[in-house]
Protein backbone atom coordinates (compact mmCIF):
# COMPACT_ATOMS: atom_id res chain seq x y z
CA UNK A 1 0.00 0.00 0.00
CA UNK A 2 2.46 2.43 0.65
CA UNK A 3 4.10 1.84 -2.78
CA UNK A 4 0.55 3.32 -4.13
CA UNK A 5 0.71 6.24 -2.24
CA UNK A 6 4.62 6.63 -3.37
CA UNK A 7 3.30 6.33 -7.13
CA UNK A 8 0.43 9.03 -6.54
CA UNK A 9 3.07 11.35 -4.48
CA UNK A 10 5.58 11.00 -7.97
CA UNK A 11 2.46 11.00 -9.74
CA UNK A 12 1.25 14.84 -8.21
CA UNK A 13 4.68 16.22 -8.39
CA UNK A 14 5.38 15.20 -11.74
CA UNK A 15 1.87 16.42 -12.81
CA UNK A 16 3.16 20.25 -10.95
CA UNK A 17 6.25 20.43 -12.69
CA UNK A 18 5.00 19.39 -16.07
CA UNK A 19 1.62 20.75 -16.34
CA UNK A 20 1.08 23.56 -13.19
CA UNK A 21 4.85 24.91 -13.30
CA UNK A 22 4.53 26.40 -16.81
CA UNK A 23 1.17 27.98 -15.97
CA UNK A 24 2.28 30.06 -12.92
CA UNK A 25 5.57 30.77 -14.23
CA UNK A 26 6.89 34.53 -13.65
CA UNK A 27 7.97 35.34 -17.21
CA UNK A 28 11.01 33.61 -17.38
CA UNK A 29 10.70 32.28 -13.98
CA UNK A 30 9.48 29.00 -13.52
CA UNK A 31 9.38 27.32 -9.67
CA UNK A 32 11.53 24.02 -9.70
CA UNK A 33 8.76 22.52 -7.86
CA UNK A 34 10.47 19.00 -8.43
CA UNK A 35 13.57 20.36 -6.46
CA UNK A 36 11.38 21.51 -3.57
CA UNK A 37 9.25 18.70 -3.72
CA UNK A 38 13.03 16.51 -3.37
CA UNK A 39 13.68 18.73 -0.82
CA UNK A 40 11.12 18.93 1.29
CA UNK A 41 10.89 15.16 1.29
CA UNK A 42 14.40 14.77 2.87
CA UNK A 43 13.37 16.93 5.45
CA UNK A 44 10.61 16.06 6.58
CA UNK A 45 11.03 11.89 5.54
CA UNK A 46 14.88 11.26 5.90
CA UNK A 47 17.42 10.72 3.67
CA UNK A 48 16.40 7.96 2.41
CA UNK A 49 12.99 8.52 0.82
CA UNK A 50 14.97 11.89 0.32
CA UNK A 51 17.18 9.93 -1.90
CA UNK A 52 15.08 7.64 -3.78
CA UNK A 53 11.71 10.04 -4.18
CA UNK A 54 14.68 12.39 -5.73
CA UNK A 55 15.94 10.09 -7.95
CA UNK A 56 12.77 9.13 -9.64
CA UNK A 57 12.00 12.67 -9.58
CA UNK A 58 15.06 13.27 -11.50
CA UNK A 59 15.12 10.65 -13.84
CA UNK A 60 11.52 11.14 -14.63
CA UNK A 61 12.32 15.12 -15.89
CA UNK A 62 15.71 13.63 -17.40
CA UNK A 63 13.55 10.92 -19.84
CA UNK A 64 11.89 14.42 -20.79
CA UNK A 65 15.02 15.68 -22.42
CA UNK A 66 18.05 13.84 -23.77
CA UNK A 67 20.59 16.26 -23.79
CA UNK A 68 21.19 16.77 -19.37
CA UNK A 69 20.48 12.68 -19.24
CA UNK A 70 21.88 11.90 -16.27
CA UNK A 71 22.68 15.18 -14.64
CA UNK A 72 19.38 16.20 -13.30
CA UNK A 73 18.78 13.35 -11.98
CA UNK A 74 22.61 12.92 -10.04
CA UNK A 75 21.65 16.64 -8.60
CA UNK A 76 18.35 16.14 -7.82
CA UNK A 77 18.89 12.48 -6.02
CA UNK A 78 21.93 13.93 -4.16
CA UNK A 79 19.87 16.81 -3.16
CA UNK A 80 17.14 14.89 -1.95
CA UNK A 81 19.89 13.09 0.01
CA UNK A 82 21.42 16.19 1.68
CA UNK A 83 18.32 17.22 2.72
CA UNK A 84 17.94 13.89 4.26
CA UNK A 85 21.42 14.12 6.44
CA UNK A 86 20.59 17.83 7.32
CA UNK A 87 17.61 16.25 8.83
CA UNK A 88 19.19 14.33 10.87
CA UNK A 89 22.18 16.63 11.87
CA UNK A 90 19.65 19.49 12.47
CA UNK A 91 15.98 19.27 12.97
CA UNK A 92 14.30 21.82 10.82
CA UNK A 93 10.81 21.66 12.58
CA UNK A 94 9.64 25.25 11.14
CA UNK A 95 8.43 26.12 7.72
CA UNK A 96 10.06 29.38 7.31
CA UNK A 97 13.71 27.47 7.80
CA UNK A 98 12.85 24.80 5.79
CA UNK A 99 11.79 26.88 2.90
CA UNK A 100 15.02 28.63 3.40
CA UNK A 101 16.57 25.05 2.99
CA UNK A 102 14.46 24.74 -0.62
CA UNK A 103 15.61 27.96 -1.05
CA UNK A 104 19.81 27.20 -0.50
CA UNK A 105 19.37 23.96 -2.53
CA UNK A 106 17.38 25.02 -5.67
CA UNK A 107 20.00 28.13 -5.85
CA UNK A 108 23.18 25.80 -5.70
CA UNK A 109 21.24 22.93 -7.76
CA UNK A 110 20.89 25.87 -11.06
CA UNK A 111 23.69 26.57 -10.49
CA UNK A 112 25.75 23.59 -11.05
CA UNK A 113 23.09 22.69 -13.46
CA UNK A 114 23.94 25.50 -15.53
CA UNK A 115 27.63 25.27 -14.85
CA UNK A 116 27.76 21.82 -15.86
CA UNK A 117 25.66 22.38 -19.05
CA UNK A 118 26.61 26.11 -20.33
CA UNK A 119 29.98 26.89 -18.19
CA UNK A 120 31.18 29.42 -20.89
CA UNK A 121 27.50 30.67 -20.62
CA UNK A 122 27.80 30.68 -16.91
CA UNK A 123 31.16 32.43 -16.80
CA UNK A 124 30.41 35.04 -19.18
CA UNK A 125 27.09 35.97 -17.77
CA UNK A 126 27.71 35.34 -14.17
CA UNK A 127 25.95 37.89 -12.64
CA UNK A 128 22.98 37.16 -14.81
CA UNK A 129 22.49 33.94 -14.04
CA UNK A 130 23.27 34.21 -10.84
CA UNK A 131 20.27 36.30 -10.46
CA UNK A 132 18.19 34.69 -12.15
CA UNK A 133 18.88 31.68 -10.27
CA UNK A 134 18.58 33.46 -7.59
CA UNK A 135 14.90 34.29 -8.77
CA UNK A 136 13.54 30.52 -9.72
CA UNK A 137 14.86 29.81 -6.06
CA UNK A 138 12.70 32.52 -4.18
CA UNK A 139 10.19 31.81 -6.61
CA UNK A 140 10.15 27.90 -5.65
CA UNK A 141 10.92 28.61 -2.26
CA UNK A 142 8.04 30.45 -2.06
CA UNK A 143 6.02 27.93 -3.72
CA UNK A 144 7.29 25.45 -1.05
CA UNK A 145 6.37 27.80 1.87
CA UNK A 146 2.82 27.45 0.55
CA UNK A 147 2.82 23.73 0.45
CA UNK A 148 4.36 23.72 3.98
CA UNK A 149 1.58 26.15 5.36
CA UNK A 150 -0.92 24.16 3.46
CA UNK A 151 -0.23 20.99 4.78
CA UNK A 152 0.67 22.48 8.22
CA UNK A 153 -3.03 23.61 8.05
CA UNK A 154 -4.21 20.17 7.39
CA UNK A 155 -2.81 18.80 10.42
CA UNK A 156 -4.14 21.17 12.16
CA UNK A 157 -7.21 20.43 11.02
CA UNK A 158 -6.86 16.85 11.87
CA UNK A 159 -5.75 16.98 15.12
CA UNK A 160 -8.30 19.21 15.71
CA UNK A 161 -11.44 16.69 14.39
CA UNK B 1 42.06 7.81 13.62
CA UNK B 2 42.06 5.33 11.10
CA UNK B 3 38.97 5.14 8.38
CA UNK B 4 37.79 1.75 8.13
CA UNK B 5 36.51 1.22 4.36
CA UNK B 6 34.74 -2.03 5.42
CA UNK B 7 32.81 0.36 7.04
CA UNK B 8 32.11 2.70 4.58
CA UNK B 9 31.11 0.13 2.14
CA UNK B 10 28.77 -1.82 4.60
CA UNK B 11 26.92 1.89 5.63
CA UNK B 12 23.69 1.10 4.00
CA UNK B 13 23.33 5.45 2.96
CA UNK B 14 26.75 4.65 1.13
CA UNK B 15 25.11 1.51 -1.01
CA UNK B 16 22.29 3.50 -2.07
CA UNK B 17 23.96 6.51 -2.96
CA UNK B 18 26.36 4.80 -4.44
CA UNK B 19 23.37 2.96 -6.79
CA UNK B 20 21.86 6.27 -7.55
CA UNK B 21 25.34 7.62 -8.56
CA UNK B 22 26.31 4.80 -10.68
CA UNK B 23 22.97 4.95 -12.25
CA UNK B 24 23.14 8.51 -13.25
CA UNK B 25 26.81 8.24 -14.68
CA UNK B 26 25.34 5.16 -17.06
CA UNK B 27 22.66 7.03 -17.82
CA UNK B 28 25.43 10.59 -18.52
CA UNK B 29 27.90 7.96 -20.19
CA UNK B 30 25.30 6.51 -22.54
CA UNK B 31 25.27 7.06 -26.68
CA UNK B 32 23.56 10.29 -27.70
CA UNK B 33 21.39 8.46 -30.24
CA UNK B 34 20.53 5.58 -27.68
CA UNK B 35 19.59 8.99 -25.41
CA UNK B 36 17.52 10.43 -27.91
CA UNK B 37 15.51 7.01 -28.00
CA UNK B 38 14.61 6.27 -24.73
CA UNK B 39 13.75 9.90 -24.45
CA UNK B 40 11.03 9.52 -27.06
CA UNK B 41 9.95 6.27 -25.72
CA UNK B 42 9.47 7.40 -22.21
CA UNK B 43 7.48 10.54 -23.62
CA UNK B 44 5.27 8.17 -25.74
CA UNK B 45 4.84 5.86 -22.18
CA UNK B 46 5.41 7.35 -19.20
CA UNK B 47 5.06 10.82 -19.57
CA UNK B 48 2.40 10.12 -21.92
CA UNK B 49 -0.82 11.09 -19.12
CA UNK B 50 1.13 14.26 -18.64
CA UNK B 51 1.77 15.25 -21.44
CA UNK B 52 -1.77 14.70 -23.06
CA UNK B 53 -3.13 16.16 -19.64
CA UNK B 54 -0.90 19.37 -20.79
CA UNK B 55 -2.07 19.07 -24.38
CA UNK B 56 -5.67 19.06 -22.71
CA UNK B 57 -5.06 22.13 -20.97
CA UNK B 58 -3.61 24.38 -23.33
CA UNK B 59 -6.90 23.41 -25.28
CA UNK B 60 -8.71 24.46 -22.47
CA UNK B 61 -6.59 27.65 -22.12
CA UNK B 62 -7.11 28.44 -25.99
CA UNK B 63 -10.64 27.68 -25.65
CA UNK B 64 -10.97 30.24 -23.20
CA UNK B 65 -8.96 32.62 -24.89
CA UNK B 66 -11.26 32.27 -28.10
CA UNK B 67 -14.63 32.31 -26.02
CA UNK B 68 -13.16 35.71 -24.30
CA UNK B 69 -12.15 37.14 -27.84
CA UNK B 70 -15.79 36.22 -29.07
CA UNK B 71 -17.22 37.93 -26.04
CA UNK B 72 -15.61 40.89 -26.66
CA UNK B 73 -15.97 40.92 -30.17
CA UNK B 74 -19.85 40.33 -29.50
CA UNK B 75 -19.70 43.10 -26.77
CA UNK B 76 -18.76 45.47 -29.46
CA UNK B 77 -21.01 43.98 -31.99
CA UNK B 78 -23.96 44.65 -29.99
CA UNK B 79 -22.77 48.46 -29.04
CA UNK B 80 -22.51 48.66 -32.83
CA UNK B 81 -26.11 47.25 -33.10
CA UNK B 82 -27.31 49.36 -30.69
CA UNK B 83 -25.92 52.48 -32.00
CA UNK B 84 -27.01 51.43 -35.57
CA UNK B 85 -30.72 50.97 -34.44
CA UNK B 86 -30.63 54.37 -32.67
CA UNK B 87 -29.49 56.15 -35.34
CA UNK B 88 -32.55 54.55 -37.40
CA UNK B 89 -34.98 55.58 -35.30
CA UNK B 90 -33.27 59.16 -35.22
CA UNK B 91 -33.20 59.10 -38.66
CA UNK B 92 -37.34 58.23 -39.26
CA UNK B 93 -37.90 60.80 -36.69
CA UNK B 94 -35.71 63.48 -38.39
CA UNK B 95 -37.13 62.76 -41.31
CA UNK B 96 -40.34 63.37 -40.22
CA UNK B 97 -40.01 66.23 -38.48
CA UNK B 98 -38.20 67.48 -41.33
CA UNK B 99 -41.56 67.03 -43.30
CA UNK B 100 -43.44 68.97 -40.96
CA UNK B 101 -41.18 71.81 -40.46
CA UNK B 102 -41.60 72.36 -44.61
CA UNK B 103 -45.73 71.66 -43.58
CA UNK B 104 -45.96 74.53 -41.26
CA UNK B 105 -45.74 78.42 -42.59
CA UNK B 106 -43.52 79.26 -39.04
CA UNK B 107 -40.14 79.46 -38.53
CA UNK B 108 -39.56 76.31 -36.26
CA UNK B 109 -35.99 76.52 -34.19
CA UNK B 110 -35.45 72.38 -34.19
CA UNK B 111 -34.18 71.66 -30.45
CA UNK B 112 -33.29 68.27 -28.31
CA UNK B 113 -34.82 67.17 -25.08
CA UNK B 114 -31.70 67.64 -22.90
CA UNK B 115 -33.05 66.96 -19.19
CA UNK B 116 -36.43 66.23 -17.97
CA UNK B 117 -37.62 67.99 -14.20
CA UNK B 118 -35.90 65.35 -12.27
CA UNK B 119 -39.23 65.94 -9.48
CA UNK B 120 -42.15 66.17 -11.91
CA UNK B 121 -41.62 64.66 -15.35
CA UNK B 122 -44.13 65.73 -17.21
CA UNK B 123 -44.35 69.23 -16.10
CA UNK B 124 -41.13 70.64 -17.58
CA UNK B 125 -38.36 70.06 -19.77
CA UNK B 126 -34.77 71.37 -20.89
CA UNK B 127 -33.85 71.41 -24.98
CA UNK B 128 -30.80 72.62 -25.61
CA UNK B 129 -31.83 75.95 -27.63
CA UNK B 130 -31.21 79.31 -26.11
CA UNK B 131 -31.68 83.08 -26.28
CA UNK B 132 -28.20 82.16 -28.90
CA UNK B 133 -30.61 80.62 -31.11
CA UNK B 134 -33.15 82.88 -31.34
CA UNK B 135 -35.23 81.28 -28.36
CA UNK B 136 -36.82 83.41 -25.48
CA UNK B 137 -39.58 83.19 -23.08
CA UNK B 138 -43.15 82.62 -24.24
CA UNK B 139 -42.63 80.75 -27.20
CA UNK B 140 -44.46 78.10 -28.56
CA UNK B 141 -42.63 74.31 -28.73
CA UNK B 142 -44.19 71.89 -30.71
CA UNK B 143 -43.71 68.18 -31.33
CA UNK B 144 -44.86 66.85 -34.84
CA UNK B 145 -47.79 64.79 -33.07
CA UNK B 146 -49.17 68.39 -31.44
CA UNK B 147 -48.64 71.25 -28.84
CA UNK B 148 -45.64 70.15 -26.13
CA UNK B 149 -46.03 73.74 -24.22
CA UNK B 150 -44.13 76.60 -24.18
CA UNK B 151 -40.96 78.42 -22.85
CA UNK B 152 -40.82 79.65 -19.54
CA UNK B 153 -37.16 80.91 -19.03
CA UNK B 154 -34.33 80.87 -21.57
CA UNK B 155 -30.40 81.05 -21.25
CA UNK B 156 -28.36 81.90 -24.00
CA UNK B 157 -27.86 77.95 -24.70
CA UNK B 158 -31.00 76.33 -23.18
CA UNK B 159 -34.30 76.96 -22.21
CA UNK B 160 -36.59 75.61 -19.90
CA UNK B 161 -40.46 74.55 -21.48
CA UNK B 162 -43.35 73.74 -19.56
CA UNK B 163 -45.36 70.47 -20.24
CA UNK B 164 -48.89 70.75 -20.87
CA UNK B 165 -49.33 68.72 -18.16
CA UNK B 166 -48.18 71.68 -15.69
CA UNK B 167 -51.43 72.68 -14.11
CA UNK B 168 -49.91 76.25 -14.94
CA UNK B 169 -49.88 75.87 -18.26
CA UNK B 170 -52.81 77.19 -20.49
CA UNK B 171 -53.74 77.00 -24.21
CA UNK B 172 -57.10 78.88 -26.16
CA UNK B 173 -58.10 76.55 -27.41
CA UNK B 174 -61.07 75.44 -30.21
CA UNK B 175 -62.93 72.40 -30.90
CA UNK B 176 -62.17 71.70 -34.75
CA UNK B 177 -65.86 70.15 -35.87
CA UNK B 178 -67.80 72.75 -33.76
CA UNK B 179 -65.83 75.67 -33.17
CA UNK B 180 -66.63 75.70 -29.65
CA UNK B 181 -63.72 77.26 -27.65
CA UNK B 182 -62.33 76.77 -24.41
CA UNK B 183 -59.02 76.16 -22.19
CA UNK B 184 -57.18 73.24 -22.19
CA UNK B 185 -55.58 72.82 -19.07
CA UNK B 186 -54.53 70.27 -16.57
CA UNK B 187 -56.72 69.61 -13.75
CA UNK B 188 -55.15 66.17 -12.37
CA UNK B 189 -56.03 62.31 -13.66
CA UNK B 190 -54.66 60.90 -16.83
CA UNK B 191 -56.13 63.52 -19.68
CA UNK B 192 -55.68 67.51 -20.06
CA UNK B 193 -59.06 69.62 -19.40
CA UNK B 194 -60.88 71.53 -21.45
CA UNK B 195 -63.02 73.89 -19.68
CA UNK B 196 -65.53 76.81 -20.68
CA UNK B 197 -67.08 74.98 -23.68
CA UNK B 198 -71.00 75.49 -22.89
CA UNK B 199 -73.44 72.46 -22.69
CA UNK B 200 -75.32 73.22 -25.08
CA UNK B 201 -72.46 73.08 -27.84
CA UNK B 202 -72.27 69.57 -29.89
CA UNK B 203 -68.89 67.93 -28.74
CA UNK B 204 -68.26 64.35 -29.71
CA UNK B 205 -65.96 61.75 -28.88
CA UNK B 206 -62.86 62.25 -31.42
CA UNK B 207 -63.12 65.72 -31.93
CA UNK B 208 -60.02 67.31 -32.51
CA UNK B 209 -58.87 69.93 -29.72
CA UNK B 210 -56.41 72.84 -31.56
CA UNK B 211 -55.13 76.09 -30.51
CA UNK B 212 -57.48 79.02 -30.96
CA UNK B 213 -54.72 81.41 -31.07
CA UNK B 214 -56.42 83.77 -28.98
CA UNK B 215 -54.03 83.64 -25.77
CA UNK B 216 -51.46 85.01 -27.17
CA UNK B 217 -48.91 82.62 -27.23
CA UNK B 218 -49.73 79.69 -29.59
CA UNK B 219 -50.89 80.40 -33.10
CA UNK B 220 -54.08 79.05 -34.50
CA UNK B 221 -54.43 75.68 -35.52
CA UNK B 222 -51.62 73.75 -33.64
CA UNK B 223 -53.38 70.20 -32.48
CA UNK B 224 -53.40 69.82 -28.76
CA UNK B 225 -55.04 66.54 -28.83
CA UNK B 226 -58.66 64.55 -29.03
CA UNK B 227 -61.60 64.29 -27.06
CA UNK B 228 -61.30 61.10 -25.22
CA UNK B 229 -64.30 61.47 -22.63
CA UNK B 230 -67.40 64.20 -22.27
CA UNK B 231 -69.13 64.57 -19.68
CA UNK B 232 -71.84 67.36 -17.98
CA UNK B 233 -73.04 67.20 -15.07
CA UNK B 234 -76.69 67.91 -13.85
CA UNK B 235 -77.45 71.69 -13.84
CA UNK B 236 -73.65 72.43 -14.87
CA UNK B 237 -73.52 75.29 -17.48
CA UNK B 238 -70.22 73.55 -19.24
CA UNK B 239 -68.89 70.15 -20.41
CA UNK B 240 -65.94 68.32 -18.70
CA UNK B 241 -64.38 67.54 -21.49
CA UNK B 242 -60.49 64.95 -21.49
CA UNK B 243 -58.12 65.56 -24.16
CA UNK B 244 -55.79 62.78 -24.68
CA UNK B 245 -52.68 65.46 -26.10
CA UNK B 246 -51.03 64.13 -29.27
CA UNK B 247 -47.86 64.53 -28.13
CA UNK B 248 -46.06 61.91 -26.51
CA UNK B 249 -44.18 63.33 -23.09
CA UNK B 250 -42.96 59.96 -22.01
CA UNK B 251 -41.25 59.86 -25.92
CA UNK B 252 -40.24 63.24 -26.22
CA UNK B 253 -36.70 63.74 -27.95
CA UNK B 254 -36.68 66.66 -30.32
CA UNK B 255 -38.82 69.55 -30.65
CA UNK B 256 -39.22 72.86 -32.41
CA UNK B 257 -39.95 76.12 -31.15
CA UNK B 258 -41.84 78.40 -33.16
CA UNK B 259 -40.36 81.41 -32.98
CA UNK B 260 -41.94 83.97 -35.13
CA UNK B 261 -45.03 83.62 -36.81
CA UNK B 262 -45.49 85.24 -40.18
CA UNK B 263 -48.20 88.64 -39.52
CA UNK B 264 -46.77 88.77 -36.16
CA UNK B 265 -44.21 90.88 -34.49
Amino acid sequence: MPYFYYFMAWFFIIFCQVVISPRIALGDVYPDIVMAAAVLIGLKQGWRRGLWFAFAFGLTIDLINPQNYGWTTILIAFSGYYAGYIREKIFLDNILYQSLAVMAFVLIYQMLFQLINWPFYLFNNFVISLLNSLFISIYTSAIGLLALFILAQRSRLRELL
Amino acid sequence: MRISLRGIYRNPGFRQVSIVAIVSILLIAMPHPFKTTISRLASLSLLYPFVELDRFLLKVDSTFEINRHLNRRLDFLSTTLSTMIENKYENERLRKMLGFDLMLPYELKPAEVIAYAPTERFKSILINAGMERGVFKNMPVISPSGIVGKTVSADRYSAVVQLLFDPACKVAARLQSSRAQGIVAYLGGRYLSLTNIPADQGVSIGDSAISSGLGGIFPTGLYIGQVKDVRVKEGEMFYEIDIEPGANFSLLEEVFVITSIPGEN
